[in-house]
């Protein structure tokens, strides 16, 4: 008997149906994998197993007997703990406090007995191999990856019988990815059922044992996964059979014009002394560990940070990026890396969106034109088929990938000579991805240049023209051509924390 | 682009996602709910209203009304451009009031000119205390609640020191005119006056691009910004708009009072405030507009004249406006977190 399953599940938001008649059923001890494109109701589903969003109709039931979760408690108190992409820590609390947030051990006074929740936290996070992170530290000054362990022990703290992770493993290395695939067996092993939910196909085919595969807001199958191939899995994903992921790289002559030219560029400790070129036609990857200064070198070159050092001359001539706007006269574009708090404004329509960044070039004396707006965004919806209603849906009703193209759209209108580029292929489906990256590639191919920030190395491997590896802030290798390998990428970022060491 | 691949599935979705369509006249009641309860409230208050006392659905009562409504709406005009930012504007009770002191001092005694001069910095003075509460809240990144109530003390200190205690002069004609005249003894001027005001708001806020860039600012500043939005000058210039409808709010209450006198504009600060709020604007930022808060400003002065006519003092309509205003927060507030 499934220990935990949907059926007849049918849920709309506004005009968009997100699920419809869907369904699926998982037993203890397996891992069950999710898939499914941007927008094929794997993330609602989820929502709807842990109480989040309730559904219009259809049923759940729980070990065999029927089940509704109001709200996310009582689910939570049924054993179904989710893990979601959206962090929900509280970042000024300690990752101790986060860990043990309602079930705080006591004191005999009823106060929170600090240092022995503390000692549970580290004895927790040990358990887990998540050694480096230090439970008196605030939440607020981890690193993105870090965070997302914290919230992933955090869930695994409260001994589910269900554990749901939703693209949790979106924000990690391969080598925090391990360590949580580790913690995972062992639940499994334990007899925990485990939802997983991940864009990353490898990662499911290494981890889960089956996987319902999802389409258009149903269920179109579910499949041992040590019995399908690859290009099946992808088949049932999307409908049809996936060519070549990337886009072939033309040859380009080898003196293009320098699009973006950084010399000695530094911010305190974060950035040091960077230097490069980027020319006409380029896709240049930024690689590494997370948090290397990557995020950082983008916001600078975007004149978030006041107080960076250096000289930045974009198509030859001297620039003064004080702020985005600057940034943005200047020619340059950025998607950042969060869509929901740095690209979009969730609760506005998609056409607000889309026009967000050029809004002057659609308006005459200070008013817009309703028409010319209109026109816009129906040309971004049609050029990178975004999914949506209509073109006054807000946008948090769009999934992650169609929200992703909306973030990308608005600064496709502003026709940016060098777009920087954070992660932005992040928790979207394989189909959209393909989609991202052959946009990419046509928009080298116009003559932009784009430099391009990826966790993913395949990606980097797969459609950089040249990488650049940073390390503590600084660029410490600079491959292309056939030395550009995944192999090279990981050697460059690992080695380098070797002699690093070794120097320092 | 794999664009011919992206279309292949595409009937699929299309069909799934059409069939998610609903009737348009119950899509604009799901989209302009919050612009209309105030309206409905508006109607249930009259009706209420117009079975107890007959005489207050009169049109001369109502014509009253809706005149004393104009003045209070002014002041909500700035407020819901404030609040529309995230932020509020506790300073236009003495802000107003310093504009409607110019006035009469400046203008005493003069001619045409001298009534142009004394508008001119009425209204600038109001502008320019604004743009001062915008620069300290966009660049200094104070609290906009705390600038602004440490603007109002200190203009309240200017003004006494101005005035020595005691304003002079009277309201120029023009003002008395403006504030309470009426075209062939029948249209209020102070109607058309508001009517223009609403008109040039609401198109503003809805197709400007200075309006768009106020819902983005007031919904995720930082995504804003990271979309070159100027968030500072958008906020600046939102503060300033709202000390200039202060200043014009100063012109019209010396002009129904015929003079200018000290804490004139104090009564005002709440129920302007409680208008904006009714009328549907969130106290968060980023949603409402000016549609909803004409309602509001009715609704509230009907509401002031209702609770007089049954006899309810001062004291009793101050603790309904606090009520109210916390009432609607909750209300919008949960509307709000379901719709999410």
């Amino acid at each position: 008997m499934p220990i935990l399953a949907a059926s007849g599940i049918t849920k709309r938001f506004g005009g968009v149906v997100a699920l419809d008649d869907a369904g699926f059923a998982c037993e203890a001890g397996e891992i069950h994998a999710l898939l499914g494109e941007n927008g094929a109701g794997k993330s609602t589903m989820v929502k709807v197993l842990c109480g989040v969003q309730p559904p219009d109709s259809g049923t759940l039931t729980d070990d065999g007997r029927p089940a509704t979760f109001k709200n996310p408690a009582a689910a939570a108190a049924a054993g179904i703990v989710p893990v979601f992409q959206e962090l929900s820590l509280v970042p000024h609390l300690s990752v101790a406090a986060n860990l043990f947030m309602g079930h705080e051990p006591q004191s005999p006074l009823g106060l929170i007995a600090g240092r022995r929740m503390r000692r549970q936290a580290r004895a927790l996070l040990d358990d887990l191999g998540f050694a480096g992170i230090d439970p008196a530290a605030t939440v607020a000054d981890l690193p993105l990856a870090q965070r997302q362990l914290v919230e992933i022990a955090k869930a695994i703290g409260r001994r589910p019988r269900v554990l749901i992770l939703d693209e949790a493993t979106s924000a990690l290395t391969q080598r925090e990815v391990a360590k949580v695939f580790a913690v995972v067996r062992r639940l499994r092993d334990a007899g925990t059922a485990v939802i997983f939910i991940s864009h990353r196909l490898d990662e499911v085919r290494a981890l889960c044992d089956r996987a319902t595969v999802f389409r258009d807001g149903t269920d179109v199958g579910t499949i041992a996964i040590g019995e399908a191939s690859h290009d099946q899995i992808v088949h049932l994903m999307i409908g049809r059979a996936l060519r070549d992921v990337y886009p072939p790289r033309p040859p380009r002559p080898a003196q293009e014009e320098s699009l973006l030219a950084v010399r000695g560029m530094g911010w305190g400790a974060a950035l040091r002394d960077i230097s490069f070129e980027l020319r006409r036609g380029e896709i240049l990857g930024l690689s590494g560990l997370e948090g290397q200064g990557q995020g950082d070198l983008l916001f600078a070159l975007f004149g978030v940070y006041a107080g960076v050092a250096g000289a930045v001359e974009v198509r030859g001539r001297p620039v003064k990026l004080g702020n985005p706007h600057a940034a943005m006269r200047a020619g340059i574009a950025l998607v950042p890396e969060d869509r929901k708090t740095q690209a979009l404004i969730l609760p506005l329509p998609v056409r607000d969106n889309v026009n967000l960044a050029t809004l002057p070039s659609v308006a005459r004396g200070g008013f817009v034109s309703a028409a010319a707006e209109a026109r816009r965004t129906d040309a971004m919806r049609e050029r990178l088929a975004i999914k949506t209603a209509s073109r006054e849906t807000p946008v948090r009703f769009l999934s992650g990938g169609n929200q992703q193209k909306v973030a990308i759209a608005k600064w496709l209108l502003a026709d940016a000579d060098v777009y920087l580029l954070y992660d932005p292929t992040r928790g979207i489906d394989v189909g959209a991805k393909q989609e991202i990256y052959a946009l990419m590639r046509g928009l080298a191919d116009a003559g932009h240049g784009i430099l391009f920030f990826s966790t993913d190395l395949t990606e980097i491997v797969g459609l950089c023209d040249r990488a650049m590896v940073m390390y503590e802030g600084a660029v410490v290798r600079d491959l292309s051509g056939p030395a550009l390998s995944e192999a090279a990428l990981v050697s460059a970022a690992v080695g380098v924390t070797e002699t690093a060491r070794a120097t320092g | 682009m794999t664009k011919s691949e992206a279309g292949s599935q595409k009937p699929e979705a299309r069909r799934r996602i059409t069939r998610g369509f609903r009737l348009p006249a119950s899509d604009f009641v799901a989209r302009n709910r919050a612009v209309l309860v105030p309206y409905a409230l508006i109607g249930a208050l009259l009706l209420i209203a117009a079975l107890r006392t007959p005489g207050f659905v009169a049109p001369g009562n109502l014509r009253t009304q809706l005149v004393l409504a104009s003045y209070l709406a002014t002041i909500a005009a700035g407020e819901t451009l404030v609040i529309l930012t995230g932020g509020i504007d506790l300073s236009v009770a003495w802000n107003l009031n310093l504009s409607a002191i110019l006035l009469t001092q400046l203008a005493e005694g003069g001619g045409g000119g001298r009534i142009a001069w004394a508008v001119v910095a009425a209204l600038g003075s109001g502008m320019l205390v604004g743009l001062i509460n915008g620069i300290g809240v966009a660049f200094l990144r104070i609290p906009s609640l705390v600038m602004t109530l440490g603007m109002n003390a200190v203009l309240e200190g200017v003004t006494l020191v101005y005035t020595n205690g005691s304003p002079q002069g009277a309201a120029p004609g023009f003002a008395k005119n403006l504030a309470v005249g009426r075209i062939g003894g029948v249209v209020p001027w102070a109607l058309i006056y508001w009517a223009i005001l609403s008109l040039t708001l609401i198109f503003v806020l809805r197709r400007s691009v200075f309006g768009r860039r106020l819902y983005a600012v007031g919904n995720n500043p930082r995504a804003a910004y990271l979309s070159g939005v100027p968030v500072r000058g958008v906020l600046v210039a939102s503060y300033a708009l709202c000390g200039l409808f202060a200043g014009i709010a100063g012109v019209l209450l010396t002009g129904y009072s015929s003079q200018s006198y000290l804490d004139m504009g104090s009564p005002f600060v709440l129920p302007a405030i409680a208008a904006v709020v009714i009328g549907g604007t969130s106290i968060l930022g980023g949603s409402g507009g000016y549609g909803g808060t004409i309602a509001g400003a009715t609704t509230v002065v009907l509401l002031q004249n209702a609770l007089q006519v049954i006899g309810v003092r001062t004291a009793g309509q101050q603790i309904l406006y606090g009520l109210i205003i916390l009432l609607m927060l909750f209300v919008y507030g949960r509307g709000r977190r379901i719709r999410e």
